[in-house]
């Protein structure tokens, strides 16, 4: 295995970005949800790195698909989101108080558990902030769930394509 | 400063984390439409409040002097409302003649002490007469249409022989549309219609045409609303048209009258007085 360095992280960037942008954005699941898949960069990084640099690369990946969708700052600010608070989402799922990160240590429910709130988190403060109405409050929820569970089910893929579980 | 530091270097993951979320949250109301939008209006409504909050404090400082200036107003009215119960002086009224040649007309308001109307020849009094410069063959005229005409008066009072009289009044009244005119005069059974004579049959009619004074006679001025049309048929005896016309006064809850005062009558009785003079010579 490659040892992860900043240029591979750029590499799986660009990888991630290309296949959210021009891939999964054109399917359109029951009309209009459409899954999302870049935000398993920021959930399967590397513990124990340099956190800095993990928000960074965090935020300028949420740019990144920003930029390519037109939705400045959303994303980016979504992601940057669950990327802090990734240790306390991952504590929260676990009920460990243990400062000992890992996922081969989990449940496959801990897990699970663990990309579902991270991925919801994301949705809720992306399509809130996108449509930005109060006056469509529930529906903009309904949204979100349903988005939430659509990608949900393309992370697990992911997830077991790239065996992240027993790797990280 | 040694604080601040401190603080910095002891969270600066948090900061970091901050300051990624303002560059976000800057991008996000820069470059979107919906929040743009959004972002202006808060503005907006935020100036209107504070400007809003400044407009309610100055006008409260104001208030004193509203007050004191509602406090004159409300004199002024309850002197007008109170103070000239009975028979105060009267107030005159000036018409702006737009022929340019002065006044011809004035007003006197005055108000009804005794009013009939079931009578072949009705009478009513008003609490005007002489003092006031009322005098007998003056026209009187309601808010809404024209009342009748002075027949007596003595200091104070006058008598006024009401429209709703049978061989007494004859008032030249005309088509406000056409302009053809006829002699108004009333057949004593309905005290809302009076009846309109000498209008040729081939002027055109309609049910609500607005009949008015037409300011021959020097009584009534020119215009003065009577009524409107209510019915029309030709008279068989003339051949001209016999129209009712709806007074649109009602006499019977008449209050508040003008007299009306021509300044002109006696330049017209004179020009007029020529004229029988003229006439009696061709007889002779």
């Amino acid at each position: 295995m490659i040892s992860r360095t900043i240029f591979t992280d750029l590499l799986i960037m660009a990888f991630l970005v290309a296949l959210q942008v021009f891939v999964l954005n054109r399917i359109t699941l029951f009309g209009k949800f459409t899954p999302v898949l870049y935000p398993v960069f920021v959930m399967f990084y590397p513990f124990f790195r340099n956190k800095f640099q993990f928000l960074a690369l965090s935020f300028l990946i949420g740019l990144s698909v920003d930029g390519f969708l037109g939705t400045w700052g959303i994303n980016a600010l979504a992601t940057t989101v669950i990327a802090y608070f990734r240790t306390l989402i991952f504590r929260t799922s676990t009920d460990t108080s243990t400062d000992f990160f890992s996922f081969q240590s989990l449940q496959w429910m801990q897990f699970l558990l663990f990309l579902f709130s991270s991925i919801f988190m994301h949705q809720l403060l992306v399509q809130y902030i996108e449509f930005f109405k109060f006056s469509r409050i529930f529906e903009i929820l309904l949204n979100v769930l349903v988005t939430s569970v659509i990608s949900f089910i393309f992370i697990i893929v992911y997830a077991l394509i790239f065996k992240i579980k027993q790797k990280v | 400063m040694g604080f601040l530091l401190r603080l910095f270097s002891k969270n600066a993951l948090f900061v970091f984390f901050i300051f990624l979320q303002i560059i976000a949250l800057i991008l996000i109301f820069s470059k979107n439409a919906m929040q743009q939008s959004w972002l202006a209006g808060q503005t907006a409504a935020f100036n209107s409040w504070v400007s809003g909050g400044i407009d309610e404090g100055v006008s409260y400082l104001k208030l004193k002097q509203v007050n004191e200036d509602l406090v004159a107003q409300n004199k002024s009215l309850m002197v007008q409302l109170y103070g000239k119960q009975g028979a105060a002086n009267p107030v005159f009224r000036k018409v702006h003649d737009t022929l340019g040649g002065g006044q011809i007309y004035t007003f006197v308001d005055g108000e009804i002490v005794f009013n009939s109307i079931n009578r072949r020849n009705n009478y009513f009094t008003i609490n005007r007469g002489r003092r006031d410069g009322v005098y007998p063959q003056m026209g009187v005229m309601a808010p809404k249409g024209i009342a009748g005409i002075v027949i007596n008066s003595t200091d104070s009072y006058a008598l006024v022989q009401s429209v709703l009289s049978v061989n007494k009044i004859r008032i030249n009244a005309a088509l406000k549309n056409s302009g053809y005119f006829g002699t108004l005069t009333w057949r004593g059974d309905n005290s809302r219609v009076m009846h309109l004579a000498d209008v040729p049959k081939y002027v055109s009619l309609k049910i609500g045409d607005t009949i008015e004074t037409d300011g021959k006679s020097a009584i009534f001025p020119k215009g003065v609303m009577i009524g409107t049309v209510a019915g029309y048929s030709v008279d068989n005896k003339t051949g001209f048209w016999d129209i009712s016309v709806e007074l649109s006064e009602k006499m019977g809850a008449l209050n508040k009258v003008f007299v009306v005062k021509n300044l002109k009558k006696a330049e017209v009785q004179k020009i007029q007085d020529t004229m029988q003079a003229v006439i009696k010579k061709e007889n002779d």
